[in-house]
């Protein structure tokens, strides 16, 4: 029996500028699940992920992680929340006077590990990833996918029961990019919820997961075992 | 909501269906890494799509219900298909390797190492029941799946009873404690947690205490230091500069009030007797004075010392030896405890019949007071806005540092970071520059001081500088309490603010 995991009824999003983010969302994804998000840049994917480890708090509606209303949660709970949620940022962030393993330590500090277990914790996430060479570097000596990887091993650290990876492959080879996507398959066996927001289309249609396809801020198609589906995605919006 | 009912699956078919996936899985390595290799292989996509539908069958599952007798075959199930997955994350991450040779050291090194993947424990969290149905058995499955033994090939059931409900129960309780986490009873806080304390589960279990923060803390702060280590230097030289400032001008107003007060404590009020007091009555009269409020010491002066006294201040350039009798009255030195009281007291001692003159200098008196009176409001004034200027640029630097930072600081909360866990190393590196920049300057002033004041003792004598030992002390103490405080609450306030943004 499914699950529910995300939830989210009726939410839309409003940026305090005006721009509408996200317009009118209602969405289930069940523990367990694989989920690509595609969509045209701008879309709102980002957005849609913002809102479930709740960097931003919707306009309307209600987001729910494990059936409890997020933005109902109070300050202090929402560091709790996060470390449930493995993010694989767009933009990577990580922390820029930490080295690769001081990057990736620290979102296992903040949950108050022992320094015992850290050292093989970290240095594990680190081989799944291949950096394992350049845990002493500081993110401005690292390549883009370099940095990409880093943000996968910290997403990945805490054994999150949610894993939400924006653009995970967006600066790696192709080769590099099934890497990514392996891992990210065997984190989904294991029993997390996988959400991916992608533009890679090979990735979605040889994988056959769930697509929901969003535009300008809508969903518009969400279809099981789905492909990269361009006609779905709408016009491009004028750049 | 579907997860409130309680999932009634029978339990046997569920542990059937894992271990199905346990094979599968442990077949996985093996056959993925052509699937790396060339994207678009087919067996790729099969490979993928059933592990993904072996997932999701695998998922109701886990809510089955609540008998202890599930749980036992779940701890059971689980045991294989995490080393499964151990292998599996083994064999990725090995790189570049031949494919048979990585499965199998995958497969070999997973057991002894009884490996700690994030992979495997996201097996274990694979098992965690959802938080309303039953966090119970959740619980108590996260805790017996992973002591390393259970990762050895065991029979399945060997694993379960392990862990009795009353260990759960207690460790369930800390981590609820420690980590309050969204859903009261979760599974899911359990998994993450008792993941890394179970690899230390034979030797120690491992609660965080305030000693492993404060060294996370200082190493946070150290390597801040380090790696940033202009920002240190603007924030530690701002509060070495207003330091010596602030404490220059401490010096120096404290021995001008020291000087006011030295020349108004020489103040005495002389007392003239009448001629008609016999010398006899001196002692008691003596007596009489010190019982005067505020008199604090009382000197007789008999007219003959004050005769020697005078002789000799006239060094024989007058001859006094023609003068028979003294020509001057006994006198007294009476000094009181305060010069403010002077006047007051001057007045009472002149009721007294005996006296016949009384005299202490009304008006120098007057302005010596006043000026005591100045330069103490001054002192307070000039250091009150030293103070608060020296408050308001250290904390300004401070904000500085701290804004060059907010994006970091809004890192440290999206990965879960809690607020304090981002404050206290932000205070402790305020505290640091403040104290090393007001040590400095303590320094430097307690050298220059002590260089100075021989100086002046020898060339203006009659002045009273404050000795050395006398004040520096003090300077030490309040110019490094001040770094601290200023170092303390600058970081505390510039933090704060891109917290709550
Ligand atoms: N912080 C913000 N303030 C204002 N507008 C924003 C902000 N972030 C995003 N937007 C706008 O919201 C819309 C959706 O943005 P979002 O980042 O979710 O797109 P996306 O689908 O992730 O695009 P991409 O594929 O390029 O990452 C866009 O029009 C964008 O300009
Ligand atoms: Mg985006």
């Amino acid at each position: 029996m499914p699950e529910p995991i995300i939830q989210m009824h009726n939410v839309s999003l409003i940026y305090p500028n005006g721009t509408r983010g996200l317009n009118a969302i209602d969405m289930t994804i069940n523990r367990g699940e694989f989920v690509f998000l595609v969509g045209h840049t701008g879309s709102g994917k980002s957005s849609l992920m913002k809102l479930i480890y709740r960097e931003h708090d919707p306009t309307s509606g209600a987001v729910y992680v494990e059936g409890i209303e997020i933005s109902d949660m109070k300050r202090s709970q929402i560091p709790f929340l996060r470390r449930r949620i493995g993010v694989i940022f767009q933009d990577f962030r990580l922390l820029g006077h930490k080295t690769v393993y001081e990057n990736v330590a620290y979102a296992l500090q903040v949950t108050g590990v022992s320094r015992y277990v850290m050292p093989r914790k970290v240095n594990k996430a680190l081989t799944l990833v291949n950096l394992q060479d350049k845990a002493d570097r500081l993110p401005n000596q690292l390549s883009g996918g370099e940095q990409q990887r880093v943000a996968i091993a910290r997403a990945l650290i805490n054994d999150p029961i949610i894993l939400l990876a924006d653009e995970p492959t967006g600066n790696l080879d192709p080769d590099s990019s099934w890497d990514i996507m392996q891992i990210l398959s065997k984190v989904n066996v294991s029993g997390t919820t996988v959400v991916v927001a992608t533009h890679n289309q090979q990735l979605v249609d040889v994988m056959q997961k769930r697509v929901i396809v969003m535009n300008r801020g809508e969903m518009v198609q969400d279809v099981e075992h789905g492909r990269y589906a361009t006609s779905a995605l709408g016009p491009m919006p004028t750049l | 909501m579907a997860s409130i009912a309680p999932n009634n699956q029978p339990a046997p078919s569920d542990s059937a269906e894992k271990r199905q996936l346990t094979a599968d899985s442990q077949d996985q390595p093996a056959e993925s890494r052509p699937q790396a290799a060339g994207p678009a292989a087919p067996n790729a996509e099969t490979a993928s799509a059933s592990a993904a539908s072996q997932s999701q069958s695998a998922a109701p599952g886990q809510d089955a219900g609540a008998t202890l007798n599930a749980a036992k075959d779940k701890a059971s199930s689980a045991a294989p298909e995490s080393r499964a997955i151990s292998a599996a994350s083994e064999a990725t991450s090995a790189g570049s390797q031949p494919a048979p040779a990585e499965a199998a050291s995958g497969q070999a090194g997973a057991a002894p190492q009884h490996s700690d993947t994030s992979l495997e424990q996201n097996g274990k969290a694979a098992n965690k029941t959802e938080p309303k149905a039953a966090p119970a058995p959740a619980a108590k499955i996260n805790d017996a799946v992973p002591p390393p033994p259970v990762l050895k090939p065991l029979p399945p059931g060997t694993a379960a009873p392990r862990k009795p409900a009353l260990v759960q129960k207690s460790s369930s309780k800390k981590k609820n404690k420690k980590f309050p986490s969204i859903a009261p009873p979760s599974p899911g806080d359990a998994a993450a947690q008792a993941a890394p304390a179970d690899d230390e589960a034979p030797r120690k279990r491992y609660t965080p205490s305030g000693g492993y923060y404060l060294e996370c803390f200082l190493r946070e702060v150290v390597t801040n230091i380090r790696r940033n280590p202009m920002m240190s230097i603007a924030s530690i030289s701002t509060a070495m500069v207003l330091a010596l400032i602030l404490g220059m001008f401490t010096l120096v107003i404290a021995n001008l009030d020291q000087l006011a007060q030295e020349l108004a404590r020489e103040m005495q009020i002389k007392v003239y007797m009448a001629n008609s007091f016999p010398s006899e009555e001196a002692q008691e009269c003596q007596e009489h004075l010190l019982r005067i409020e505020h008199v604090t010491g009382v000197v007789f002066v008999p007219k003959s010392e004050a005769f020697a006294k005078l002789r000799e201040r006239l060094g024989g350039r007058i001859s006094l030896e023609d003068i028979e009798q003294n020509p001057l009255p006994d006198a007294f030195q009476v000094s009181v405890d305060d010069p403010k009281y002077l006047d007051d007291t001057a007045q009472r001692i002149h009721e007294i019949t005996t006296v016949e003159k009384v005299d202490y200098g009304r008006d120098e008196a007057s302005k010596l007071l006043a000026l005591n009176k100045t330069v103490r409001l001054a002192g307070f004034v000039i250091l009150g806005l030293l103070f608060a200027s020296t408050i308001l640029i250290v904390s300004n630097t401070i904000r500085l540092t701290v804004f060059a930072r907010r994006k970091e600081i809004d890192i440290m909360q999206l990965v879960g970071a809690a607020d304090w866990f981002i404050r206290w190393p932000f205070i402790l590196e305020g505290v640091f520059q403040g104290l090393i920049g007001a040590s400095l300057s303590a320094l430097a002033l307690d050298l220059g001081y002590r260089l100075v004041v021989p100086h002046f003792q020898r060339s203006i004598a009659f002045i009273p500088v404050i000795l050395p030992n006398a004040i520096i002390p003090y300077l030490w103490l309040g110019l490094t309490l001040m770094g601290c405080a200023v170092g303390a609450i600058g970081s505390l306030i510039s933090v704060n603010r891109y917290l709550k943004a």
